[in-house]
């Protein structure tokens, strides 16, 4: 093997490793940063709590993309003292009842003027409906959807 | 939490580091080959380069510590490979494709660290998207040939004098800031979904519609400007972004049902798409003609083995197009397919960074960019390997980031830049544009 020769095979062998060692330090890096993200998850699971959004506002100053953090039992209605309020027209005083009951969701009209319905399907009013994650609730003219990524509903 | 202003990069630069050698190694060789010796001035222009992204790692280091490590390293690793590439197999282009690569250097710095935030994309996306449109329409009318193509080749180009540059490529960046400006207005709605027949949910129609429409008519004049990758290309990207944001699988049923109907139209209306699919089935039977590129593209990838027959060495340049749409397969011949594979891999961490930018992006616009760009990438990428291999119908689009081409370098550049400002968590404040 000629001195020529020899200097060819070095530059052809480092483009490869060097290729390669390219993709190791990266799927390297990739590891530390999976690592790092399970150690970080405990931390962050408490962001993840159930939450309506606002998807119409109907005629209350809620904009679309509105995000409530709602506990285990929640008021809706038009009065003041409700847990989640919607000034609309359409919306009663004491309006509905959404709460959390054997692992799931619940939603009971508390007999509305204007009603509830789940996914546009009307519920009646004191019989209490599942509400799964993802589901659409409209109150009147509002419509909400329910989201809790810890459920995978 | 005030913002670290300046921070060491140990990753980026150690990536940059590996980078250089890579990159100095593949200019050593097609000198050592041709000269049985190495000067200085063969590695003058890879040093250049080089040095241009070492500049913008210190800016970064300086300005953007928090930015992601692995953009500046692989475009300083492809920039590298593709100036040596195109000096060997397009002797002729070399001085401009090192000026298009520093170009492309200054583009990213600009784009990453420059004064303009995404939002002001975000604020124009209907502006850019008119504009964008009226550039293709343009070209159109006045549109020509590459420098020294045959007659009747698809006429891409417009410019004036010497200068030049193809539209289709800017419209690329062009439709996924305004789709995601668009989508971004609009998620929750686009995801709803519209009437109902029966336990079918309709798609939402008046929401789908402006977007059909910006698709169809870039689509259009693309396909009658016969630019058929961009084409496919385009249709990509908007519909990777769609079901990105909605997670419809209907929107996205209905939309290949639709390219399926377009494509067998085509095929029975187009020459070229006929043609295409023709010489895609069976290569050989028109090796000296219309399947000629493909066969002599076959072959160099064959030749090249495990291993590869060494930069410098092989004989890519039979290949017709071989330093723009078939410089895959010159690295499959000098790289072998060690080589090959290495590089798509390469390919592989760049969609995997795009993606973690766009997952960690503050805002939903930005979000939506960064998958936008990641996606737009990855499938030109795709859609030309894919050619290149036979694997798919070949479609004369550029490979980022490698192939030589001014227009196609620059705005990925810009799309790396863009990912780089998108990486910065300091550098948006949250809130603000509704």
């Amino acid at each position: 093997m000629t001195p020529i020769e020899a200097e060819l095979l070095f530059a052809r062998a480092l483009v490869l490793i060097g290729l390669y060692a390219f993709i190791g330090l990266a799927g390297y890096a990739a590891w530390r940063e999976l690592r790092q993200a399970r150690r970080a998850a405990p931390a962050a699971r408490g962001a993840h709590a159930a939450r309506l959004i606002v998807l119409e506002g109907g005629a209350s100053d809620r904009m679309p993309g509105t995000q409530f953090g709602i506990g285990p039992i929640v008021r809706i209605g038009r009065d003041i003292d409700n847990d989640v309020v919607l000034a609309d027209p359409t919306i009663s005083g004491r309006h509905a009842l959404l709460a959390r009951r054997d692992g799931g969701w619940w939603i009971e009209d508390l007999g509305s003027r204007n009603g509830v319905e789940v996914n546009r399907t009307r519920l009646s009013a004191g019989m209490p409906f599942v509400v799964r994650s993802g589901d659409t609730v409209g109150l009147g003219a509002v419509r909400l959807r329910l989201v809790c990524p810890d459920e995978t509903a | 939490m005030t913002p670290r202003v300046r921070g060491w990069r140990p990753l980026e630069g150690a990536l940059l580091a590996v980078a250089a050698i890579v990159a100095l190694a593949a200019a050593a060789a097609p000198a050592l080959v041709r000269d049985g010796r190495v000067v200085p001035s063969d590695l003058g222009a890879a040093a250049a380069v080089l040095a241009a992204y070492a500049a913008l790692h210190v800016a970064m280091c300086w300005r953007a510590p928090d930015a992601d490590p692995f953009i500046v390293p692989l475009l300083a690793l492809f920039g590298g490979l593709s100036l040596t590439l195109v000096r060997r197999l397009a002797p002729d282009f070399a001085t401009a494709e090192l000026r298009w690569q520093l170009l492309a250097v200054g583009a990213v710095a600009v784009v990453a660290l420059g004064p303009v935030e995404t939002r002001t994309l975000q604020r124009y996306r209907y502006s850019l998207a008119s504009a964008g449109i009226a550039l293709v329409g343009v070209t159109l009318l006045f549109g020509r040939s590459a420098e020294g193509a045959v007659a009747g080749a698809p006429r891409l180009w417009l410019g004036v004098g010497s200068l030049g540059f193809q539209p289709s490529e800017v419209m690329k960046l062009v439709l996924i800031v305004f789709l995601a400006g668009y989508i971004d207005d609009r998620r929750e709605l686009l995801s709803e979904g519209g009437p109902r027949i029966g336990r079918w949910r309709l798609p939402p129609v008046p929401y789908l519609a402006p977007l059909a429409v910006m698709l169809g008519l870039s689509l259009l004049m693309l396909v009658v400007q016969r630019d058929l990758g961009a084409a496919l290309l385009l249709f990509a990207i908007t519909l990777g972004m769609l079901y990105l944001a909605t997670l419809r699988a209907d929107v996205v049923a209905v939309a290949l049902a639709a390219f399926a109907g377009g494509a067998i139209y085509l095929h029975g209306h187009a020459e070229i798409v006929a043609t295409r699919a023709a010489i895609w089935l069976d290569p050989w039977s028109a090796s000296q003609d219309a399947g000629y590129q493909l066969v002599q593209g076959l072959v160099a990838i064959a030749s090249g083995g495990v291993v590869g027959t060494g930069i410098g060495r092989g004989q890519p340049g039979i290949v017709p197009a071989v330093h723009t749409d078939y410089i895959f397969a010159a690295v499959a011949e000098e790289l072998g397919v060690a080589g090959a594979a290495a590089v798509l891999a390469v390919y592989g961490v760049l969609a995997w960074r795009g993606f973690r930018i766009a997952l960690g992006a503050r805002r939903s616009f930005d979000a939506l960019l960064a998958a936008g760009l990641t996606i737009g990438l990855a499938f030109q990428e795709a859609i030309i390997i894919g050619g290149n291999l036979r694997l798919m119908p070949l479609t004369g689009i550029t490979l980022p980031f490698l192939s030589y081409g001014g227009s196609s370098l620059l705005i990925c550049a810009v799309c790396a830049g863009l990912l780089l400002r998108i990486s910065r968590p300091s550098s948006v404040p949250d809130g603000g544009l509704a």
